[in-house]
Protein backbone atom coordinates (compact mmCIF):
# COMPACT_ATOMS: atom_id res chain seq x y z
CA UNK A 1 0.00 0.00 0.00
CA UNK A 2 2.43 2.82 1.07
CA UNK A 3 4.42 2.73 -2.86
CA UNK A 4 0.77 3.82 -3.71
CA UNK A 5 0.38 6.40 -1.06
CA UNK A 6 3.67 7.56 -1.92
CA UNK A 7 2.77 8.42 -5.59
CA UNK A 8 -0.22 10.18 -4.66
CA UNK A 9 1.43 12.14 -1.65
CA UNK A 10 3.91 13.19 -4.74
CA UNK A 11 1.38 14.28 -6.80
CA UNK A 12 -0.30 16.37 -4.37
CA UNK A 13 2.92 18.10 -2.99
CA UNK A 14 3.44 18.69 -6.67
CA UNK A 15 -0.27 20.55 -6.81
CA UNK A 16 1.02 23.15 -3.66
CA UNK A 17 3.76 23.91 -5.20
CA UNK A 18 3.49 26.07 -8.63
CA UNK A 19 0.95 28.29 -6.60
CA UNK A 20 2.95 31.27 -5.25
CA UNK A 21 4.71 31.49 -8.97
CA UNK A 22 1.68 31.64 -10.75
CA UNK A 23 0.26 34.41 -8.50
CA UNK A 24 3.43 36.82 -9.56
CA UNK A 25 3.05 36.22 -13.43
CA UNK A 26 -0.40 37.10 -12.97
CA UNK A 27 0.46 40.16 -11.65
CA UNK A 28 3.35 40.88 -14.15
CA UNK A 29 0.58 39.64 -16.69
CA UNK A 30 -1.74 42.47 -15.23
CA UNK A 31 1.32 45.11 -15.40
CA UNK A 32 1.67 44.50 -18.79
CA UNK A 33 -2.11 45.12 -20.06
CA UNK A 34 -2.33 48.67 -17.80
CA UNK A 35 0.97 49.35 -19.57
CA UNK A 36 -0.64 48.78 -23.16
CA UNK A 37 -3.66 50.62 -22.17
CA UNK A 38 -2.10 53.63 -21.24
CA UNK A 39 -0.05 53.58 -24.53
CA UNK A 40 -3.04 53.48 -26.16
CA UNK A 41 -4.72 56.31 -24.70
CA UNK A 42 -1.53 58.26 -24.76
CA UNK A 43 -1.36 57.69 -28.48
CA UNK A 44 -5.50 59.26 -28.64
CA UNK A 45 -4.20 61.97 -27.15
CA UNK A 46 -1.43 62.59 -29.24
CA UNK A 47 -1.41 61.51 -32.72
CA UNK A 48 -4.71 62.89 -33.82
CA UNK A 49 -2.99 66.40 -32.94
CA UNK A 50 0.53 65.69 -34.60
CA UNK A 51 -1.75 64.76 -38.06
CA UNK A 52 -4.01 67.55 -37.38
CA UNK A 53 -6.99 65.25 -38.74
CA UNK A 54 -10.24 67.20 -39.02
CA UNK A 55 -12.28 66.97 -35.90
CA UNK A 56 -15.26 65.05 -37.31
CA UNK A 57 -13.21 61.87 -37.73
CA UNK A 58 -10.70 61.44 -35.20
CA UNK A 59 -10.97 63.71 -31.91
CA UNK A 60 -8.61 63.35 -29.31
CA UNK A 61 -9.09 61.83 -25.65
CA UNK A 62 -9.35 65.01 -24.03
CA UNK A 63 -11.99 66.54 -26.59
CA UNK A 64 -14.53 63.22 -26.28
CA UNK A 65 -14.33 63.52 -22.33
CA UNK A 66 -15.03 67.12 -23.09
CA UNK A 67 -17.62 66.37 -25.46
CA UNK A 68 -18.97 63.65 -22.90
CA UNK A 69 -19.05 65.79 -19.64
CA UNK A 70 -21.60 68.52 -22.22
CA UNK A 71 -23.69 66.01 -23.06
CA UNK A 72 -23.77 64.28 -19.12
CA UNK A 73 -27.33 64.26 -18.82
CA UNK A 74 -28.31 62.75 -22.07
CA UNK A 75 -25.86 60.28 -21.74
CA UNK A 76 -26.78 59.10 -18.08
CA UNK A 77 -30.81 59.33 -19.10
CA UNK A 78 -29.79 57.13 -22.28
CA UNK A 79 -27.91 54.80 -19.84
CA UNK A 80 -30.91 52.99 -17.86
CA UNK A 81 -32.80 51.83 -21.52
CA UNK A 82 -29.86 49.83 -22.48
CA UNK A 83 -28.51 48.53 -19.35
CA UNK A 84 -32.46 47.68 -18.24
CA UNK A 85 -32.92 45.63 -22.01
CA UNK A 86 -29.47 44.10 -21.52
CA UNK A 87 -30.02 42.62 -18.27
CA UNK A 88 -34.18 41.60 -19.42
CA UNK A 89 -32.33 39.78 -22.36
CA UNK A 90 -29.51 38.09 -20.82
CA UNK A 91 -32.36 36.48 -18.10
CA UNK A 92 -34.39 35.01 -20.75
CA UNK A 93 -31.48 33.87 -23.31
CA UNK A 94 -29.69 32.24 -20.67
CA UNK A 95 -32.92 30.89 -18.95
CA UNK A 96 -34.48 29.35 -22.20
CA UNK A 97 -30.81 28.44 -23.39
CA UNK A 98 -29.67 26.73 -20.14
CA UNK A 99 -33.36 24.51 -20.06
CA UNK A 100 -33.72 24.57 -23.72
CA UNK A 101 -30.33 23.24 -23.69
CA UNK A 102 -31.10 20.91 -21.50
CA UNK A 103 -34.10 19.02 -23.05
CA UNK A 104 -32.64 18.95 -26.41
CA UNK A 105 -29.36 17.40 -24.62
CA UNK A 106 -30.80 14.69 -23.12
CA UNK A 107 -33.39 13.24 -25.53
CA UNK A 108 -31.89 11.77 -28.70
CA UNK A 109 -35.59 12.65 -30.60
CA UNK A 110 -35.14 16.16 -30.05
CA UNK A 111 -31.25 15.99 -31.20
CA UNK A 112 -32.66 16.92 -34.88
CA UNK A 113 -33.39 20.82 -33.45
CA UNK A 114 -29.73 21.36 -32.89
CA UNK A 115 -29.18 21.29 -36.75
CA UNK A 116 -31.95 23.50 -36.71
CA UNK A 117 -31.06 26.05 -34.12
CA UNK A 118 -26.93 25.70 -35.62
CA UNK A 119 -28.33 26.95 -39.04
CA UNK A 120 -29.97 29.72 -37.07
CA UNK A 121 -26.96 30.92 -35.76
CA UNK A 122 -25.12 31.44 -39.33
CA UNK A 123 -28.41 33.19 -39.90
CA UNK A 124 -27.48 37.23 -39.71
CA UNK A 125 -30.73 37.82 -37.27
CA UNK A 126 -30.92 41.47 -37.67
CA UNK A 127 -32.57 41.33 -40.81
CA UNK A 128 -35.81 39.76 -38.55
CA UNK A 129 -35.06 43.20 -36.14
CA UNK A 130 -37.29 45.61 -38.90
CA UNK A 131 -39.65 42.81 -38.35
CA UNK A 132 -40.37 43.18 -34.76
CA UNK A 133 -39.67 46.53 -34.51
CA UNK A 134 -43.29 46.61 -36.60
CA UNK A 135 -45.33 44.26 -34.69
CA UNK A 136 -43.89 45.22 -31.41
CA UNK A 137 -43.51 49.09 -31.48
CA UNK A 138 -39.14 50.42 -31.82
CA UNK A 139 -39.38 50.30 -27.55
CA UNK A 140 -38.04 48.46 -25.19
CA UNK A 141 -40.10 45.23 -25.96
CA UNK A 142 -38.48 44.59 -28.94
CA UNK A 143 -35.43 45.39 -28.40
CA UNK A 144 -35.52 42.84 -25.64
CA UNK A 145 -37.23 40.18 -27.47
CA UNK A 146 -34.52 40.75 -30.56
CA UNK A 147 -31.67 40.53 -28.14
CA UNK A 148 -32.95 37.27 -26.47
CA UNK A 149 -33.36 35.72 -29.55
CA UNK A 150 -30.01 36.85 -30.64
CA UNK A 151 -28.79 35.55 -27.70
CA UNK A 152 -30.22 32.08 -26.83
CA UNK A 153 -29.04 30.55 -29.53
CA UNK A 154 -25.45 30.33 -28.70
CA UNK A 155 -26.27 29.56 -24.94
CA UNK A 156 -28.90 26.59 -26.07
CA UNK A 157 -25.77 25.27 -28.43
CA UNK A 158 -23.29 25.16 -26.00
CA UNK A 159 -25.31 23.46 -23.50
CA UNK A 160 -26.80 21.22 -25.25
CA UNK A 161 -23.63 19.81 -26.18
CA UNK A 162 -22.15 20.02 -22.61
CA UNK A 163 -24.85 17.70 -21.89
CA UNK A 164 -24.23 15.48 -24.34
CA UNK A 165 -20.78 14.77 -23.74
CA UNK A 166 -20.40 14.02 -20.14
CA UNK A 167 -19.13 11.29 -20.14
CA UNK A 168 -20.96 8.20 -20.52
CA UNK A 169 -19.56 5.68 -17.76
CA UNK A 170 -20.73 8.49 -14.61
CA UNK A 171 -24.36 8.13 -15.94
CA UNK A 172 -24.45 4.41 -16.33
CA UNK A 173 -22.80 4.13 -12.73
CA UNK A 174 -25.43 6.77 -11.34
CA UNK A 175 -28.17 4.44 -12.63
CA UNK A 176 -26.36 1.40 -11.11
CA UNK A 177 -26.86 2.74 -7.57
CA UNK A 178 -30.41 3.31 -8.61
CA UNK A 179 -30.61 7.27 -8.77
CA UNK A 180 -33.72 8.58 -10.42
CA UNK A 181 -33.98 10.43 -13.25
CA UNK A 182 -34.09 13.61 -11.74
CA UNK A 183 -31.05 12.75 -9.34
CA UNK A 184 -29.58 11.86 -12.43
CA UNK A 185 -30.10 15.56 -14.19
CA UNK A 186 -29.20 17.10 -10.47
CA UNK A 187 -26.41 15.51 -8.98
CA UNK A 188 -24.63 13.72 -12.61
CA UNK A 189 -25.52 15.48 -15.63
CA UNK A 190 -26.06 18.97 -14.01
CA UNK A 191 -22.70 19.73 -12.18
CA UNK A 192 -20.80 17.75 -15.05
CA UNK A 193 -21.58 19.59 -17.70
CA UNK A 194 -21.60 23.52 -15.57
CA UNK A 195 -17.76 24.58 -16.75
CA UNK A 196 -19.12 24.38 -20.79
CA UNK A 197 -22.63 25.55 -19.98
CA UNK A 198 -20.34 28.51 -18.51
CA UNK A 199 -18.91 29.30 -21.56
CA UNK A 200 -21.80 29.59 -23.37
CA UNK A 201 -23.11 32.04 -21.28
CA UNK A 202 -20.19 34.38 -22.15
CA UNK A 203 -20.66 33.83 -25.89
CA UNK A 204 -24.28 34.63 -25.49
CA UNK A 205 -23.26 37.75 -23.11
CA UNK A 206 -21.48 38.88 -25.70
CA UNK A 207 -24.32 38.63 -28.75
CA UNK A 208 -27.63 40.03 -26.51
CA UNK A 209 -25.12 43.32 -25.59
CA UNK A 210 -24.32 43.15 -29.87
CA UNK A 211 -27.64 43.22 -30.27
CA UNK A 212 -29.22 45.30 -28.13
CA UNK A 213 -26.97 48.50 -29.09
CA UNK A 214 -27.28 47.16 -32.85
CA UNK A 215 -31.52 47.55 -32.28
CA UNK A 216 -31.11 51.36 -30.71
CA UNK A 217 -29.03 52.65 -33.86
CA UNK A 218 -31.38 51.19 -36.41
CA UNK A 219 -34.73 52.59 -34.39
CA UNK A 220 -34.01 56.05 -33.62
CA UNK A 221 -36.96 56.01 -31.22
CA UNK A 222 -35.95 53.18 -28.96
CA UNK A 223 -33.70 55.11 -26.56
CA UNK A 224 -30.09 53.90 -24.94
CA UNK A 225 -26.99 54.55 -26.33
CA UNK A 226 -27.26 53.03 -29.55
CA UNK A 227 -29.58 55.73 -30.77
CA UNK A 228 -27.53 58.48 -28.75
CA UNK A 229 -24.61 57.24 -30.99
CA UNK A 230 -26.63 57.78 -34.02
CA UNK A 231 -28.03 60.86 -33.12
CA UNK A 232 -24.62 62.58 -32.45
CA UNK A 233 -23.15 60.86 -35.80
CA UNK A 234 -25.92 62.83 -37.64
CA UNK A 235 -25.30 66.40 -35.69
CA UNK A 236 -21.26 65.66 -36.43
CA UNK A 237 -20.75 66.13 -32.68
CA UNK A 238 -17.75 63.40 -33.02
CA UNK A 239 -16.18 63.85 -29.20
CA UNK A 240 -19.57 62.57 -28.14
CA UNK A 241 -19.98 59.28 -30.40
CA UNK A 242 -16.56 58.63 -29.28
CA UNK A 243 -17.49 59.18 -25.66
CA UNK A 244 -20.78 56.89 -26.23
CA UNK A 245 -18.53 54.12 -27.72
CA UNK A 246 -16.18 54.38 -24.54
CA UNK A 247 -19.71 53.75 -22.52
CA UNK A 248 -20.32 50.68 -24.62
CA UNK A 249 -16.85 49.50 -24.18
CA UNK A 250 -17.28 49.64 -20.24
CA UNK A 251 -20.05 47.52 -20.55
CA UNK A 252 -18.57 45.05 -22.06
CA UNK A 253 -15.58 45.08 -20.15
CA UNK A 254 -17.54 44.57 -17.23
CA UNK A 255 -19.87 41.82 -18.51
CA UNK A 256 -17.15 39.73 -20.29
CA UNK A 257 -14.41 40.00 -17.06
CA UNK A 258 -17.77 39.23 -14.76
CA UNK A 259 -18.28 36.34 -16.76
CA UNK A 260 -15.13 35.29 -17.44
CA UNK A 261 -14.06 35.36 -13.28
CA UNK A 262 -16.69 32.44 -13.20
CA UNK A 263 -15.56 30.58 -16.30
CA UNK A 264 -12.86 30.13 -14.91
CA UNK A 265 -13.93 29.66 -11.21
CA UNK A 266 -16.01 26.65 -12.48
CA UNK A 267 -13.53 25.53 -14.67
CA UNK A 268 -10.56 25.48 -12.35
CA UNK A 269 -13.07 23.80 -9.84
CA UNK A 270 -13.25 20.90 -12.33
CA UNK A 271 -10.11 21.26 -13.31
CA UNK A 272 -8.56 20.57 -9.67
CA UNK A 273 -11.24 17.06 -9.73
CA UNK A 274 -11.18 16.10 -13.31
CA UNK A 275 -10.21 12.54 -13.61
CA UNK A 276 -6.65 11.71 -15.38
CA UNK A 277 -5.37 8.52 -15.85
CA UNK A 278 -1.73 8.07 -13.55
CA UNK A 279 -0.12 5.09 -13.46
CA UNK A 280 -0.70 3.02 -10.50
CA UNK B 1 -19.69 -29.99 -22.07
CA UNK B 2 -22.89 -31.57 -23.20
CA UNK B 3 -26.31 -30.22 -22.80
CA UNK B 4 -27.66 -32.90 -20.02
CA UNK B 5 -24.42 -31.72 -17.94
CA UNK B 6 -25.40 -28.04 -18.38
CA UNK B 7 -28.96 -28.88 -17.09
CA UNK B 8 -27.29 -30.68 -14.16
CA UNK B 9 -25.28 -27.62 -13.63
CA UNK B 10 -28.74 -25.06 -13.67
CA UNK B 11 -30.70 -26.97 -11.07
CA UNK B 12 -27.86 -27.50 -9.05
CA UNK B 13 -28.01 -23.65 -8.63
CA UNK B 14 -31.52 -23.25 -8.25
CA UNK B 15 -30.83 -20.83 -4.80
CA UNK B 16 -28.72 -18.70 -7.49
CA UNK B 17 -28.49 -15.16 -6.19
CA UNK B 18 -28.56 -14.18 -9.14
CA UNK B 19 -29.54 -15.93 -13.01
CA UNK B 20 -29.91 -15.13 -16.24
CA UNK B 21 -31.44 -17.42 -18.86
CA UNK B 22 -31.73 -17.70 -22.79
CA UNK B 23 -30.04 -14.39 -22.95
CA UNK B 24 -29.95 -13.29 -26.69
CA UNK B 25 -28.63 -9.92 -27.42
CA UNK B 26 -28.24 -8.33 -30.78
CA UNK B 27 -26.46 -4.27 -31.35
CA UNK B 28 -28.54 -2.46 -34.02
CA UNK B 29 -25.94 -1.21 -36.75
CA UNK B 30 -26.90 0.32 -39.91
CA UNK B 31 -25.82 -2.73 -41.68
CA UNK B 32 -28.76 -4.83 -39.69
CA UNK B 33 -28.62 -6.54 -36.30
CA UNK B 34 -25.38 -8.16 -35.04
CA UNK B 35 -25.29 -11.01 -32.41
CA UNK B 36 -23.31 -10.20 -29.35
CA UNK B 37 -25.14 -12.68 -27.18
CA UNK B 38 -26.33 -16.32 -28.47
CA UNK B 39 -28.17 -18.43 -25.52
CA UNK B 40 -26.32 -17.60 -22.44
CA UNK B 41 -27.24 -19.02 -19.11
CA UNK B 42 -25.31 -17.95 -16.28
CA UNK B 43 -26.01 -17.94 -12.69
CA UNK B 44 -23.84 -17.66 -9.63
CA UNK B 45 -25.09 -19.02 -6.16
CA UNK B 46 -24.21 -17.74 -2.77
CA UNK B 47 -21.07 -16.26 -1.81
CA UNK B 48 -19.27 -17.44 -5.31
CA UNK B 49 -16.57 -16.04 -6.78
CA UNK B 50 -17.59 -16.14 -10.66
CA UNK B 51 -15.46 -15.00 -12.71
CA UNK B 52 -16.15 -14.19 -16.81
CA UNK B 53 -12.79 -14.70 -19.10
CA UNK B 54 -12.63 -15.12 -22.96
CA UNK B 55 -11.12 -12.68 -25.93
CA UNK B 56 -11.91 -9.25 -26.63
CA UNK B 57 -15.37 -9.17 -28.23
CA UNK B 58 -16.92 -12.16 -26.77
CA UNK B 59 -19.40 -10.21 -24.75
CA UNK B 60 -18.48 -10.82 -21.65
CA UNK B 61 -18.60 -6.78 -20.15
CA UNK B 62 -22.10 -6.91 -22.36
CA UNK B 63 -23.23 -9.84 -20.03
CA UNK B 64 -21.86 -8.15 -16.79
CA UNK B 65 -24.10 -5.07 -17.97
CA UNK B 66 -26.96 -7.13 -18.47
CA UNK B 67 -26.63 -8.79 -15.11
CA UNK B 68 -26.34 -5.52 -13.85
CA UNK B 69 -29.94 -4.37 -15.37
CA UNK B 70 -27.78 -1.68 -17.53
CA UNK B 71 -28.50 -3.16 -20.22
CA UNK B 72 -32.11 -4.66 -22.00
CA UNK B 73 -31.15 -7.83 -24.03
CA UNK B 74 -33.10 -8.34 -26.72
CA UNK B 75 -34.50 -11.52 -25.37
CA UNK B 76 -34.11 -13.53 -22.30
CA UNK B 77 -34.96 -13.54 -17.97
CA UNK B 78 -33.25 -12.36 -15.37
CA UNK B 79 -33.69 -12.96 -11.71
CA UNK B 80 -32.67 -11.61 -8.23
CA UNK B 81 -32.76 -13.68 -5.48
CA UNK B 82 -35.13 -15.72 -6.69
CA UNK B 83 -37.36 -12.63 -8.39
CA UNK B 84 -37.77 -12.04 -12.22
CA UNK B 85 -36.93 -8.25 -12.67
CA UNK B 86 -35.29 -5.71 -15.00
CA UNK B 87 -33.36 -2.67 -14.51
CA UNK B 88 -30.99 -1.78 -11.91
CA UNK B 89 -31.78 -3.57 -8.25
CA UNK B 90 -29.25 -1.11 -6.15
CA UNK B 91 -30.53 -2.71 -2.96
CA UNK B 92 -29.58 -5.72 -4.06
CA UNK B 93 -26.63 -5.22 -6.98
CA UNK B 94 -23.55 -3.04 -7.09
CA UNK B 95 -21.13 -2.56 -10.02
CA UNK B 96 -17.40 -1.69 -10.32
CA UNK B 97 -16.77 -0.55 -13.73
CA UNK B 98 -13.55 -0.24 -15.70
CA UNK B 99 -12.57 3.08 -15.41
CA UNK B 100 -13.84 3.60 -11.85
CA UNK B 101 -16.91 6.24 -13.28
CA UNK B 102 -15.73 8.25 -10.04
CA UNK B 103 -17.92 11.91 -10.17
CA UNK B 104 -14.59 14.36 -10.60
CA UNK B 105 -16.40 17.31 -8.61
CA UNK B 106 -16.48 15.42 -5.16
CA UNK B 107 -14.18 13.79 -3.06
CA UNK B 108 -13.76 10.46 -1.92
CA UNK B 109 -15.67 10.35 0.57
CA UNK B 110 -18.30 12.21 -1.00
CA UNK B 111 -18.34 10.01 -4.17
CA UNK B 112 -18.41 6.89 -1.41
CA UNK B 113 -21.49 8.23 0.39
CA UNK B 114 -23.25 8.83 -2.84
CA UNK B 115 -25.52 6.06 -3.21
CA UNK B 116 -26.26 6.18 0.29
CA UNK B 117 -26.84 10.14 -0.64
CA UNK B 118 -29.11 8.89 -3.65
CA UNK B 119 -31.03 6.77 -1.27
CA UNK B 120 -31.55 10.16 1.15
CA UNK B 121 -29.78 8.69 4.16
CA UNK B 122 -28.79 11.07 7.04
CA UNK B 123 -25.74 12.71 6.05
CA UNK B 124 -24.27 11.92 9.72
CA UNK B 125 -24.96 8.62 8.87
CA UNK B 126 -23.66 8.17 4.84
CA UNK B 127 -20.52 9.83 6.21
CA UNK B 128 -19.88 7.34 9.11
CA UNK B 129 -20.40 4.57 6.60
CA UNK B 130 -18.16 6.11 3.85
CA UNK B 131 -15.38 6.49 6.39
CA UNK B 132 -15.54 3.07 7.37
CA UNK B 133 -15.78 1.50 3.76
CA UNK B 134 -12.72 3.69 2.66
CA UNK B 135 -10.89 2.47 6.07
CA UNK B 136 -11.50 -0.58 4.72
CA UNK B 137 -10.12 -0.04 1.23
CA UNK B 138 -6.97 1.11 3.06
CA UNK B 139 -7.66 4.90 2.16
CA UNK B 140 -8.85 6.11 5.90
CA UNK B 141 -6.46 9.01 5.32
CA UNK B 142 -7.85 10.67 1.89
CA UNK B 143 -11.37 11.47 2.11
CA UNK B 144 -10.86 14.55 1.11
CA UNK B 145 -8.79 13.99 -1.44
CA UNK B 146 -10.55 14.15 -5.13
CA UNK B 147 -10.54 12.00 -7.94
CA UNK B 148 -7.64 13.53 -9.77
CA UNK B 149 -5.61 13.88 -6.62
CA UNK B 150 -5.87 9.84 -6.35
CA UNK B 151 -3.45 7.34 -8.60
CA UNK B 152 -5.61 4.59 -11.22
CA UNK B 153 -5.35 1.70 -8.15
CA UNK B 154 -6.39 4.55 -5.39
CA UNK B 155 -9.52 5.40 -7.47
CA UNK B 156 -10.44 1.52 -8.10
CA UNK B 157 -10.17 1.31 -4.54
CA UNK B 158 -13.05 4.21 -4.27
CA UNK B 159 -15.05 2.86 -6.49
CA UNK B 160 -14.79 -0.55 -4.95
CA UNK B 161 -15.60 1.28 -1.73
CA UNK B 162 -18.66 2.80 -3.18
CA UNK B 163 -20.28 -0.18 -4.79
CA UNK B 164 -19.87 -2.17 -1.37
CA UNK B 165 -21.27 0.60 0.61
CA UNK B 166 -24.62 -0.47 -0.77
CA UNK B 167 -24.18 -4.03 1.09
CA UNK B 168 -24.92 -5.89 -2.27
CA UNK B 169 -25.51 -9.40 -2.04
CA UNK B 170 -23.86 -9.33 -5.66
CA UNK B 171 -21.11 -7.38 -6.25
CA UNK B 172 -20.19 -6.92 -10.08
CA UNK B 173 -16.84 -5.96 -11.55
CA UNK B 174 -16.18 -5.22 -14.93
CA UNK B 175 -12.26 -5.56 -15.62
CA UNK B 176 -11.72 -3.11 -12.63
CA UNK B 177 -8.19 -3.79 -12.55
CA UNK B 178 -8.16 -3.83 -15.96
CA UNK B 179 -6.15 -0.24 -16.65
CA UNK B 180 -3.67 -0.74 -13.82
CA UNK B 181 -0.17 -1.98 -13.88
CA UNK B 182 0.71 -5.77 -13.10
CA UNK B 183 2.48 -5.68 -10.27
CA UNK B 184 -0.82 -3.24 -8.52
CA UNK B 185 -3.30 -5.55 -10.67
CA UNK B 186 -1.59 -8.34 -8.24
CA UNK B 187 -1.36 -6.05 -5.38
CA UNK B 188 -5.49 -5.09 -5.63
CA UNK B 189 -6.13 -9.04 -6.46
CA UNK B 190 -5.10 -9.95 -3.09
CA UNK B 191 -6.48 -7.04 -1.40
CA UNK B 192 -10.13 -8.13 -3.00
CA UNK B 193 -9.82 -11.65 -1.44
CA UNK B 194 -8.79 -10.23 1.47
CA UNK B 195 -12.04 -7.56 1.75
CA UNK B 196 -13.95 -10.29 -0.01
CA UNK B 197 -13.28 -12.76 2.96
CA UNK B 198 -14.57 -10.29 5.41
CA UNK B 199 -17.75 -9.45 3.48
CA UNK B 200 -18.72 -12.76 1.73
CA UNK B 201 -21.02 -11.60 -1.02
CA UNK B 202 -21.48 -13.45 -4.17
CA UNK B 203 -18.97 -11.48 -7.00
CA UNK B 204 -19.27 -11.93 -10.59
CA UNK B 205 -15.79 -10.55 -12.04
CA UNK B 206 -14.85 -9.73 -15.82
CA UNK B 207 -11.35 -10.06 -16.97
CA UNK B 208 -9.53 -10.92 -19.76
CA UNK B 209 -6.44 -11.83 -17.39
CA UNK B 210 -6.46 -15.61 -16.89
CA UNK B 211 -4.09 -15.77 -13.96
CA UNK B 212 -6.37 -13.56 -12.26
CA UNK B 213 -9.39 -15.30 -12.57
CA UNK B 214 -7.75 -18.26 -11.33
CA UNK B 215 -6.23 -16.82 -8.06
CA UNK B 216 -9.72 -14.97 -7.42
CA UNK B 217 -12.49 -17.45 -8.25
CA UNK B 218 -14.62 -20.26 -7.38
CA UNK B 219 -15.70 -21.06 -10.76
CA UNK B 220 -14.44 -19.84 -13.66
CA UNK B 221 -17.17 -18.74 -17.50
CA UNK B 222 -15.15 -18.95 -20.22
CA UNK B 223 -16.64 -17.66 -23.13
CA UNK B 224 -16.12 -17.48 -27.22
CA UNK B 225 -16.34 -14.93 -29.65
CA UNK B 226 -18.11 -14.65 -32.92
CA UNK B 227 -21.53 -14.80 -31.54
CA UNK B 228 -20.82 -14.29 -27.64
CA UNK B 229 -21.64 -17.72 -26.01
CA UNK B 230 -20.49 -19.63 -22.34
CA UNK B 231 -18.17 -22.69 -23.82
CA UNK B 232 -17.24 -24.55 -20.31
CA UNK B 233 -17.84 -23.81 -16.25
CA UNK B 234 -14.71 -24.58 -14.71
CA UNK B 235 -14.51 -24.97 -11.27
CA UNK B 236 -11.49 -23.70 -8.98
CA UNK B 237 -10.63 -26.00 -6.42
CA UNK B 238 -7.58 -24.12 -4.84
CA UNK B 239 -7.88 -24.11 -1.12
CA UNK B 240 -8.74 -20.31 0.85
CA UNK B 241 -7.26 -18.68 1.62
CA UNK B 242 -4.92 -18.01 -1.27
CA UNK B 243 -1.38 -16.58 -0.50
CA UNK B 244 0.19 -15.17 -3.78
CA UNK B 245 2.62 -18.12 -3.83
CA UNK B 246 0.16 -20.36 -4.83
CA UNK B 247 0.34 -18.45 -8.26
CA UNK B 248 3.44 -20.51 -8.75
CA UNK B 249 1.82 -24.26 -8.04
CA UNK B 250 1.38 -26.59 -10.04
CA UNK B 251 -1.91 -26.87 -9.68
CA UNK B 252 -2.18 -23.45 -10.60
CA UNK B 253 -0.50 -23.29 -13.89
CA UNK B 254 -2.24 -26.51 -14.62
CA UNK B 255 -6.05 -24.40 -14.16
CA UNK B 256 -4.52 -21.57 -15.87
CA UNK B 257 -3.24 -23.23 -18.83
CA UNK B 258 -6.72 -25.33 -19.12
CA UNK B 259 -8.34 -22.13 -19.53
CA UNK B 260 -5.70 -20.89 -22.32
CA UNK B 261 -6.88 -23.80 -24.36
CA UNK B 262 -10.37 -23.54 -23.73
CA UNK B 263 -9.74 -19.95 -25.44
CA UNK B 264 -7.73 -21.05 -27.89
CA UNK B 265 -9.47 -24.02 -29.28
CA UNK B 266 -12.27 -21.61 -30.02
CA UNK B 267 -10.50 -19.07 -32.01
Amino acid sequence: MSTVDDVAGRQVGGFALPEPERDTSRRTLLGWRLAVVALLLVCWEVVPRLMSAPSAFVVPLSASLRAGADQWSPIVESLWPTLSAILCALLFAWLVGIVGGFVIGTSPRLRFLLLIFGALYAVPLVVVYPLISVWLGPGQVSKVLFASLYGVVPVLLTTASGVRSVDEGLHRSALSMGASPRQLLTKVLIPAALPVVVSGLRLGGGLVLIAVIVCEMLASTSGGIGTLITAYRVQFNAGAVYFCILVVLAFALVMDQTLGAIERRVAGDSAKTRTQPTPG
Amino acid sequence: MTIPQLNAERTRTDEAVIRVTGIQHSYRTARGPVPALENVDLSAGPKRFVSIVGPSGCGKSTLLMILAGLVTPTAGERYVAGAKVTGPQPDQVAVAFQDACLLPWRSALDNVAFPLELRKDPRAEREARARELLEKVGLAGYADRYPRELSGGMRQRVAVARALIQRPAVLLMDEPFGALDEQTRMDMGEELLRLWDEIHNTVIFVTHNLAEAVYLSDEVIVMAARPGRVVERVLIDLPRPRPVEITETEKFLHLRNRLWRLIRSQE
